[in-house]
């Protein structure tokens, strides 16, 4: 007996169905429309340099700067030629720069009016916000389940940052910060002090953030989420501030650049081409005590480091180039070796604040650590086992399953601890991060740190088969805390735990939950 | 005449039937065959993957065996006892699984460690990977298999209701009901 025509219209309904839906999802997620071919991507150093676009507050009072931020789908031209979706912060990608002084409360408003779904993936982008860099309260911290729905919308109060530094606000909502992040959400945080804007160092024009990511693009010019089966995603153009391998017209002085890798996985190890140095004169945690004139600034992602350089050396006329030199286990492409380049135009319209001090910040308490204050030592290590990114055998998922119980360490308020992180298995990196506190890299295998990580970081690149010790002390807050990878694809799946400081500290959850609605004005 | 009466075994002639009823034995023989070996074929990729779902939550890795297992046993079954009720076990089981394919990769299934979030978010739909789709086409086979096994009027109605189901999962697509 066969199957009659209608018999095998109606199974043909089914079946159909059940093949083409599931698959149609992959097709979407993996494929797309396929990568854009690289003649129809832009030559390097043929388009212009962008700054970042600084946030104005809605509201000032006597010691309150007050934010709105909401975070919502926008089209960007970032490969000439093409619109591409985004997802901006304000609908701006980078999102806008926030300026603050050191020792003034700042609130931001951020309301989540994305769509109810990732135009690919599909999921529902929840998003929880974090101020990279900062010791905020637990439920301001950008814990990764205390989420903000669409049209949803919650105030972010942060008011301890203990000195000027580079920071910055990115997405980090639980499995999803990697395409979330992809897709725009990230922006600046320049905190000032008075140490720092009293030094002769470059200020003003001359100071200039540049956010520093890769990417993939589809045919279509949409944003291309290819994370290689969890490992990572190498994207084959380099974008600074939100352009594809910029040209920056520069006077022939000292400019003082905010580097931040805002990659979700590419590490980059940076060099001029003229083989002059870039001078480090601040990490993630603020100025260093002293620069550190470097060929070669090795960075992975999330890491911030302020480098002067100095154009007066060059003629009118010459292009001076910001090469990446990469590291292992990248994954390079033709052009993935540029950043962007500098072409000297002009004699300098000031000379103010263009030296670089002997002497920067030399009583930053994080870098006088002493490891005889550690009251305890731990050990974590980095690795891959179930199909999962683990630390210590931990993935985050577990700690969802203990109702968020569990934890890594549980140091009381301002202990200093002594921490080693260990990245056994061969074939990734991992730049590791600590929320809340900086810390002090006291050995990175058993040797001192390199010149550009003595200063004060709250992430660390840890290459395959290195063992790194750091120092902290624990504070300024009890609570709960996020330790994860900052390869945002190896945090999603599901390299991430928590340690608790001391007892009784604010739930990141439950203690200011997102609310419904459109939100009045700050 | 129930099935069970048409359905020789596997193996075992026609011996001396009418032309029409020969024929008609020896589709329904080409149909066991048939859905019994899709049937083993998705049952044994459902073992294959097993050990991958173990290291994700022992529940899935505890699912994924105990399909295996039951898909070859459900071969084994019709092979040696053809009949409606072998049949009918056969597609309610396949559907069953394709069932829930076809929710874990078009909504996502919100049990397991993997919640996504602490206020009882649930889980991503899945990529459909290249196993799972092998699995399912081998099971969405056996169903049509077996179908030709069953008795007009139940045929009828088992036919109806996959079409009714293909429709919904279309109209629901159209939708927007699956992201």
């Amino acid at each position: 007996m066969t199957l009659t025509r209608r018999e095998m219209l109606k199974l043909g309904l089914a079946g159909s169905a059940a093949i083409a839906l599931p698959v149609r999802r992959m097709v979407r997620a993996d494929d797309g429309p396929g990568r854009i071919s690289e003649s129809r991507l832009p030559e390097p150093f043929t388009v212009p340099f962008a700054a970042l676009q600084v946030l104005a507050p809605s509201r000032v009072d006597a010691t309150t700067d007050y934010y709105s931020i909401t975070q919502r789908p926008a089209t960007a031209q970032i490969i000439p030629g093409f619109d591409t979706p985004v997802w901006g912060y304000n609908g701006l990608v980078p999102g806008p720069t926030i300026e603050a002084q050191q020792g003034r409360r700042v609130v931001v408003r951020m309301a989540n009016a994305l769509p109810a779904t990732h135009p690919t993936l599909g999921y529902l982008p929840s998003t929880s916000t974090h101020l990279h860099g900062a010791p905020s309260r637990p439920q301001y911290d950008g814990y990764a389940n205390d989420l903000t729905l669409p049209g949803q919308w919650k105030d972010y109060v942060y008011n301890d940052v203990p000195n000027g530094r580079t920071i910055w606000y990115h997405d980090h909502a639980v499995h999803h910060t990697a395409p979330n992040v992809y897709m725009g959400l990230a922006g600046m945080y320049l905190v000032r002090d008075p140490l720092e804007q009293g030094l002769a160092i470059p200020q003003g024009r001359y100071d200039v953030p540049l956010m520093i990511q890769d990417a993939l693009f589809a045919s279509d010019g949409s944003l291309l989420f290819d994370d290689d089966d969890e490992s990572g995603l190498m994207g084959d153009v380099i974008l600074v501030n939100g352009r594809p391998w910029p040209v920056m017209r520069v006077e022939r002085r000292k400019y003082r650049f905010r580097i931040l890798i805002a990659s979700l996985s590419r590490s980059y190890r940076l060099a001029l081409d003229t083989g002059d140095p870039l001078t480090v004169i601040a990490t993630d945690g603020g100025l260093m005590a002293a620069p550190q004139p470097v060929t070669r600034l090795p960075a992975s992602t999330a890491e911030r480091y302020e480098v002067i350089i100095d154009f007066a050396k060059y003629p009118i006329g010459r292009r001076v180039v910001l090469r990446n030199l990469s590291n292992k286990n990248n994954v390079d492409y033709p052009d993935t070796d540029k950043v962007m380049a500098f072409d000297v135009v002009d004699e300098p319209s000031s000379t103010e604040g263009n030296s670089i001090p002997s002497v920067l910040d030399p009583n930053n308490p994080v870098m006088a650590l002493d490891p005889a204050l550690a009251v305890a030592r731990r050990s974590m290590k980095l690795d891959r086992g179930g199909g999962q990114w683990t630390i210590s055998d931990v993935i985050w998922d577990d700690i969802v399953a203990s109702r968020f119980r569990k934890v890594f360490a549980n140091p009381q308020l301002n202990d200093v601890e002594i921490w080693t992180l260990q990245n056994s298995s061969g074939g990734w990196f991992h730049p590791l991060h600590l929320h809340l506190v900086d810390f002090k890299i006291l050995d990175r295998n058993g040797k001192p740190p390199r010149a550009h990580e003595r200063g004060p970081k709250d992430t660390v690149y840890l290459g395959e088969n290195e063992t790194i010790r750091v120092i902290a002390r624990f504070g300024p807050h009890r609570g709960r805390y996020l330790v994860h990878c900052h390869n945002v694809v190896h945090e999603d799946h599901d390299m991430m735990t928590q340690y608790e400081v001391g007892t009784g500290g604010d739930d990141p959850i439950t203690s200011a939950p997102a609310v419904w609605g459109t939100p009045p004005a700050p | 005449m129930s099935i069970e009466t048409e359905i020789q075994p596997v193996g075992s002639p026609a011996v001396g039937a009418p032309p029409a009823v020969a024929a008609k034995c020896s589709a329904s023989r080409r149909a066991v065959a048939l859905g019994a070996f899709t049937s083993a074929y998705a049952g044994l990729v459902h073992l294959v993957v097993a050990p991958e779902h173990l290291g994700h939550w022992w529940v899935f890795g505890v699912f994924m065996i105990a399909v295996g297992v039951g898909q070859i046993g459900l071969a084994g079954w019709v092979l040696r006892r053809p009949g409606t009720s072998s049949a009918m076990v056969g597609i309610l089981g396949s559907l069953a699984i394709v069932a829930v394919y076809f929710v874990a990769h078009t909504r996502g299934i919100d049990i397991g460690p993997a919640g996504d979030d602490g206020h009882g978010g649930g889980h991503d739909a899945e990529t459909a990977g290249p196993a799972a789709i092998a699995a399912t086409v081998g099971e969405l086979v056996t169903i049509g298999a077996f179908i030709t096994l069953l008795p007009l009027m139940l045929r009828r109605r088992v036919v109806n209701l996959l079409g009714a189901l293909g429709l919904g999962a279309w109209a629901l697509w159209l939708l927007g009901g699956l992201g």
